[in-house]
């Protein structure tokens, strides 16, 4: 998060804009419509003071000037934080209540439910949709793979804490079931290539070991062998879909077990670290 | 089926420690009806106290066991002062749940409602499978607690030793507080996060959304259900990144969601019911305990939380127009931001490199 591009995709993702999930009239819009009723229903009545001081004040702070400075104190990367002290859903829901409140009769209430309704509706499909009722079959989170990997890393490692090589699915989750595992790749590289691409000639060596391991590419084995030496990476993880047996064994890594979807490879000529 | 009533087991755990915490911080201010606004006071004290013990403990390197020990002592001193206090101070521990002429249907229809409507969420939040690069830094730095018996001394997500003590992290407990359960009753790391801390950030989050329903709308208990329908429906219908919703129902067991969900609207809560009774010293207490506990809980609290007090005293100067009373007001103020401030200080000094303690 840099400058204004992304406050203003904050205020975008607050408009239902930017994520595939939802794509409806927005929060943003509903609050703005909801201040409005505020000002309808407090009149010039004070209990409204904080609120408003609130709005105001974040408002203030949430601009790129604000942001250069603050993050002198705090990343920038949690700018995004502040817009949490706006009472967004409680100004909402206040006046949709006060609304439902002063209405006269029946027909003047159900109109409003109907049109609380629509909205939520036309917001988009939101959290509660079917596929998310439908039980999962399992609290165990951690897929079967997963587990099998880090049994055979814990089984044959010769460092206290082996650095490993694997796709981004099994890399996320693997040091919640052994956490002496070490990432060969970060957060901030596997990123850097997620947004860029191969090819940018940076970090020559991590792109040489994510295109086998993400992408199952057989680079020339020496490039592959030297990325391994450089990073000290003992185990490699690749899919059994990539068909890398007879590579791996021209790289010179050897089979130390395998899981339901993945082969495990240890690379022995590691400098060994107790 | 084990693992799911050890889950249901410590949400009902921590709750009751949170509740037990309420009642020992307020009965003695002079409160004598305990009821769910306090337990969550009681959360903020238990995340405080816990950082007393923890946060020097880290400075020093100690083992992660160390302040297991500490704090099972620690338990148990509060469970011996509350005996002490209820014996002393004669509050029922369950005045919540009185009556006072007889049961009214009506009401009890209403909160079954809500905690029908809560369980529904609470399914629907353990049901969804979110695994994103914030989960597996969180999920490891528990684990590797527990693995390495070190506090933030290697890296929770790469498995890197640190070269300095992250202070990003360190001067919060909320995840030294997963793996003290972890530890202690053997749950794995993600039952706990997910399920146990998971569930806690929606029960407690939805504890403040009736208490600011009662609080806007007078005590009317209708109208609160109505304020917990629609704010439930908000959270439900409309989920994209950044939003409080995305954090309360796809990463709520992340400190951030408790930031997000529990730390601002209780604060929002307490400046509604100082604004009524500004000089109310029980609601003053209870504001500086949210902002001191605020760290404690997330570090994304440090800087948001004190800025908040400061509109809130500098709104309520405004509106007194009476120059001793706003200087009344902006000392109780600087008393509510005063723990914060440190930790501001002492991270931006870390920032700077200035303060920084080598691993």
């Amino acid at each position: 998060m840099k400058d204004a591009v992304e406050i203003k995709d904050i205020f975008l993702s607050y408009m239902g804009q930017g994520t595939s999930e939802t794509a409806g009239i927005g929060m943003l819009g509903l609050f703005l419509v909801a201040l409005i009723g505020l000002v309808w229903y407090s009149g010039r009545k004070k209990q409204t003071a904080i609120v408003w001081a609130i709005i105001f004040s974040v408002l203030c702070v949430f601009n790129n000037l604000s942001m250069k400075i603050l993050a002198k104190f705090t990343s920038e990367q949690t700018f995004y934080r502040f817009f949490w002290a706006v009472p967004i859903l409680f100004v909402i829901a206040f006046v949709v209540v006060k609304a439902l409140e002063e209405s006269k009769g029946i027909l003047a209430k159900g109109a409003i439910v109907v049109l609380v309704m629509a909205i939520f509706m036309n917001m988009g499909p939101g959290f509660a949709t079917r596929e998310r009722f439908v039980y999962s079959g399992s609290m165990e989170k951690i897929p079967g793979d997963v587990k099998q990997i880090g049994e055979i890393i814990e089984a044959n490692k010769m460092s206290e804490r082996p650095v490993c090589l694997m796709d981004l699915s099994t890399q996320l989750m693997i040091r919640v079931e052994n956490p002496k595992v070490v990432w060969a790749v970060g957060r901030n590289k596997r990123r850097y290539f997620e947004e860029n691409g191969y090819g940018t000639g940076k970090y020559k060596y991590v792109e040489n070991m994510l295109r086998v391991v993400d992408s199952g590419e057989k680079i020339r084995p020496r490039k592959f062998k030297r990325a391994l030496k450089r990073k000290n990476v003992e185990f490699v993880v690749v899919s059994k879909g990539f068909e890398m047996e007879e590579y791996m064994q021209r790289v010179g890594l050897n089979l130390v077990g395998e899981s339901d979807s993945y082969l495990v490879y240890q690379n022995k000529e590691i400098q060994v670290t107790v | 089926m084990i693992e799911f009533i050890q889950c249901v087991g410590m949400i009902m755990v921590q709750l009751a420690v949170f509740y037990g915490l309420g009642y020992l911080v307020s009965v003695p201010a002079g409160e004598t009806k305990i009821g769910l606004k306090n337990m969550v006071l009681g959360f903020f004290c238990y995340f405080l106290c816990m950082d007393v013990i923890t946060v020097p403990l880290i400075m020093l390197k100690q083992s992660f066991s160390l302040v297991v020990v500490l704090w099972l002592v620690v338990l148990g001193i509060f469970l011996g002062l509350l005996c002490w206090v209820r014996y002393k101070y004669k509050v029922k521990l369950f005045s919540f749940f009185q009556v006072k002429n007889g049961i009214s249907w009506k009401k009890l229809g209403l909160y079954g409602m809500i905690g029908l409507i809560v369980l529904i969420l609470l399914y629907l939040v353990a049901n969804q499978n979110y695994w994103g690069w914030d989960t597996a830094y969180y999920m490891g730095i528990v684990s590797t607690t527990l693995d390495s018996d070190t506090m933030f001394l290697i890296d929770g997500e790469n498995g890197r030793m640190e070269k300095y003590i992250g202070f990003r992290y360190a001067f919060s407990s909320f995840y030294m507080n997963s793996a003290f359960w972890c530890r202690v009753t053997g749950i794995s790391v993600v039952f706990f996060q997910k399920y146990v801390m998971g569930s806690l950030c929606i029960i407690l989050c939805f504890i403040l959304v009736c208490e600011l329903g009662k609080q806007l709308f007078r005590g009317n208990e209708w109208k609160m259900f109505l304020f917990f329908l629609v704010t439930a429906g908000l959270n439900l219908y409309f989920v994209t990144g950044y939003t409080t919703s995305d954090f309360l129902l796809m990463r709520s067991y992340e400190a951030k969601a408790f930031c997000a969900n529990v730390i601002f609207p209780a604060m929002l809560l307490w400046f509604l019911k100082l604004h009524e009774q500004l000089d109310s010293k029980k609601n003053w207490r209870a504001l500086m305990l949210i902002v001191w506990g605020s760290v404690p809980v997330s570090m994304s609290a440090i800087l948001i939380a004190p800025v908040m007090v400061a509109v809130f005293v500098l709104t309520e100067c405004v509106l007194v127009k009476d120059l001793k009373k706003s200087l009344h007001l902006c000392r109780n103020g600087a008393f509510c931001i005063g723990l914060n401030v440190v930790f501001l200080l002492m991270y931006f000094l870390f920032t700077k490199g200035i303060f920084m303690i080598r691993v």
